[in-house]
């Protein structure tokens, strides 16, 4: 509600492609990462009107953040040179959002709530580094007050709530899991039977952890040492996989041999003379390798399978769903000082213009009396002068409060227009939109 | 000056009864709040404050009673119970929440303010019989029973969160407790920790016991019943040491072990000392 009254004090519009418009073959063709960025900014200067622009290019959204009086024909044209498409090949897909609209997007989408994978933590480093691509470009302009805010939603968003926590990814998982059993997994060994695509995903974010020991046990020599050697793994053969389940905490196996290579047997054998530690098994195989019976061997072992893995994926999205609107009174809340800032530092303008023109008036009436009055002493001078000085500070006082006021007032804001009309201040002037709301234009 | 004095023990009175109903507003709060925690962290602080008030209420309030009822040696086995919760709330604020238990409070509250409440009720009631020795060895035993309950109770605590996850984790099916309660090892590692510090406690607590009576050449030993009650405990948390030092029990059954230890304490204290085992002391 507050961004769609908002009618635009400030003039900022968001002009892109996201995931849910635009296909993936459109997405790679407008985006605007490497040389392309640099390029976009430099042709950025020709655009008449704009005040500052900022390119946020990810691979799910290439969107392109800009203020000032800037028509969306030349954007489109701007962007279709760079891309090198037709614009009815762009047209069909294109994001548009001006003003309340363009700030409440990307607050949503600073804070993640807007991404493919709901609560991702990357886009807030990715709106940081395109703020701070076009500061270096010296591009951001007018942007800098609106990015600072961003950047605050995403990062409360993921303090404040539990937008970015519990993982959504099958490998993220398989860490959340085993860590909710063994707490660290610092200490921990891991054996990873198989070093198919699954294994390998499983076994980067396991690697991640900085596990004390990571073995990788594969019939294929060549391919259980190249994913050994990606992850900082040991390798081994199919036949060390009952020892070494002896020694392993988190076993993860997924390979597609048609019968099970894990055993309740061997489990058994394994454990036999040890203590009761927890062990984790994780069965990501279609037909599946570990014997579900092995998590009736002892109370202190867990056995998921692919079905479990994604139920507790479908968990955490559910979790995470329901943080959605608690982040969007945040984006609310903060939308709103954004607005607020830009108002009063709007009134701070047409006050400094004032205060300004008042004081060269009475700087020139007060030379003009003192060159009538050439015999007063420098005291006198100087008394004559404050006693002007009080007059000008007493009448704009009144005038003072009431612009600040004003300028906190949705239907006063546009007498700040009245006030710059009335003692002829100059230029950032509100426009009526035809629905009734403002729209900021230079005279 | 005998008007003076029931003056002065009537204002006594109320203070007391006003410390004990902020107490139990305190722990109630406390109680209400820490459950409420779990859906919301944002009620931390609140957790936290009305804990506080039950606590400080608390620690006044047995000031004042053993500052009225210790030169008499009146004290009764259920204010040990009392000062249990005390002691377990005390550490639960000064030691549990800096070290990542914040989420006890949601089992420690709900089950040691009712134990708290009957105790009280028991006490007001002057159910059971007092505790009987010279003033400093009622201060050291009571100190050593209230300690060893109290870490027995969180040993309760502990096994009940270790419980509950391990079931959400073996159902596979991810609730509440998944996300909330940390991990299953650290909950076994405090189990330990409670378990290694309350059973010595609680052998010492028999052992003072012993010499109290020796000490102030009591001429009454406790009766069968009550010295089986508190032995019985003694040989359950016993065992249960022994199965996690030495024999390494799995942390399921630790847990299960621990809580029904603790049902043993509370049914010693409430059965043997309440129901007409007609004994003044516990053992």
């Amino acid at each position: 509600m507050i961004f769609s009254q908002w009618g635009g004090r400030v003039k900022i519009q968001v002009v892109g492609v996201d995931y849910r418009n635009a296909p993936l073959a459109v997405r790679e063709r407008l985006a605007l990462g490497g040389d392309l960025m640099a390029r976009a900014y430099q042709s950025w200067a020709d655009i008449p009107g704009q005040t500052g622009v900022v390119v946020l290019s990810t691979c799910n959204r290439t969107e392109t953040y800009f203020s000032g009086d800037v028509l969306l024909r030349e954007v489109q044209e701007w962007w279709q040179k760079l891309a090198g498409l037709t614009h009815a090949e762009m047209l069909p897909f294109l994001l548009f959002r001006q003003d309340g609209e363009a700030v409440r997007h990307l607050m949503e989408v600073a804070s993640g709530i807007d991404s493919m994978v709901l609560g991702e933590t990357e886009i807030l480093g990715q709106v940081k580094a395109a703020y701070l691509a076009a500061q270096q470009a010296g591009r951001a302009g007018n942007l800098h007050r609106l990015f600072q805010y961003a950047l605050r939603v995403g990062k409360r968003a993921r303090s404040e709530t539990e937008i970015g926590r519990n993982a959504l990814s099958f490998g993220h998982v398989v860490v959340e899991l085993a860590t909710k059993v063994f707490g660290t997994l610092k200490d921990r060994k891991a054996l990873i039977v198989g070093a198919g695509e699954t294994a390998t995903l499983v076994g980067r974010h396991l690697s991640a952890q900085k596990m004390e020991s990571i073995l990788v046990v594969n019939r294929t020599r060549e391919r259980g040492q190249r994913l050994a050697a990606e992850i900082g793994a040991n390798w081994a053969g199919l036949d060390e996989l009952a020892p070494s389940l002896r020694h392993a905490d988190v076993i993860v196996s997924c390979t597609s041999s048609p019968t099970p290579l894990i055993t309740r047997e061997m489990v058994a054998q394994a454990l036999k003379g040890r203590r009761h530690p927890f062990r984790f098994f994780f069965d990501m195989a279609l037909p599946r390798d570990i014997d579900p019976e092995v998590a009736h061997l002892s109370q202190s072992i867990f056995l998921y399978d692919i079905d479990d893995v994604t139920a507790v994926v479908e968990a955490n999205l559910n979790k995470r769903q329901r943080q959605i609107q608690k982040v969007k009174k945040m984006v609310l809340d903060e939308g709103r000082a954004f607005m607020e800032e830009m108002d009063i530092s709007r009134a701070g303008s047409v006050i400094q213009s004032l205060r300004e023109k008042a004081e060269s008036i009475r700087q020139e009436e007060l030379d003009k009396a003192l060159h009538r009055l050439p015999n007063l002493s420098e005291a006198e001078r100087a008394i004559v002068s404050d006693t002007t000085r009080l007059i000008l500070n007493k009448f704009l006082n009144d005038p003072m409060m009431s612009i600040r006021d004003w300028s906190r007032d949705d239907q006063k804001i546009r007498y700040l227009d009245a006030v710059r009309e009335l003692f002829r201040l100059g230029d950032d002037k509100v426009e009526v939109a035809p629905d009734g709301g403002a729209a900021t234009s230079r005279s | 000056m005998g008007q003076r004095r029931l003056g002065v023990r009537k204002a006594e009175d109320a203070v007391g009864e006003w410390l004990l109903a902020l107490t139990f507003f305190g722990y109630l709060a406390a109680a209400v709040l820490a459950v409420a925690e779990l859906y919301a962290s944002k009620l931390a602080k609140s957790v936290v404050f009305g804990a506080w008030v039950g606590f400080s209420a608390e620690t006044l309030w047995l000031g004042q009673y053993l500052w009225i009822h210790l030169p008499g040696g009146s004290v009764s086995f259920l204010l040990c119970l009392a000062a249990s919760v005390w002691v377990a709330v005390g550490f639960y604020l000064t030691v549990g929440r800096r070290r990542g238990w914040s989420m006890a409070g949601a089992f420690l509250f709900p089950i040691g303010f009712p134990v708290w409440f009957f105790a009280q009720v028991g006490i007001s009631h002057r159910w059971g019989g007092p505790f009987l020795g010279a003033p400093t060895w009622v201060v050291i035993n009571g100190l050593a029973i209230a300690a060893s309950v109290a870490f027995f109770l969180l040993l309760a605590v502990f096994a009940i969160m270790y419980t509950e996850k391990e079931r959400e984790l073996k159902q596979k099916h991810v609730r509440l407790f998944y996300y909330q309660l940390p991990a299953l090892n650290a909950m076994d590692g405090w189990m330990a920790r409670m378990l290694g510090i309350g059973w010595p406690w609680f052998t010492a607590a028999l052992l003072l016991v012993a010499i109290a009576r020796q000490a102030s050449a009591l001429a009454r030993w406790p009766d069968a019943w009550h010295l089986l009650g508190a032995l019985l405990v003694w040989v359950i948390y016993g065992v249960l040491f022994c199965g996690r030092f030495i024999w390494h029990w799995p942390g399921h059954r630790a847990a299960v072990g621990s809580m029904l230890a603790f049902l043993g304490v509370l049914a010693n204290f409430f059965a043997f000392d309440l129901m007409g085992v007609a004994h003044p002391g516990f053992w």
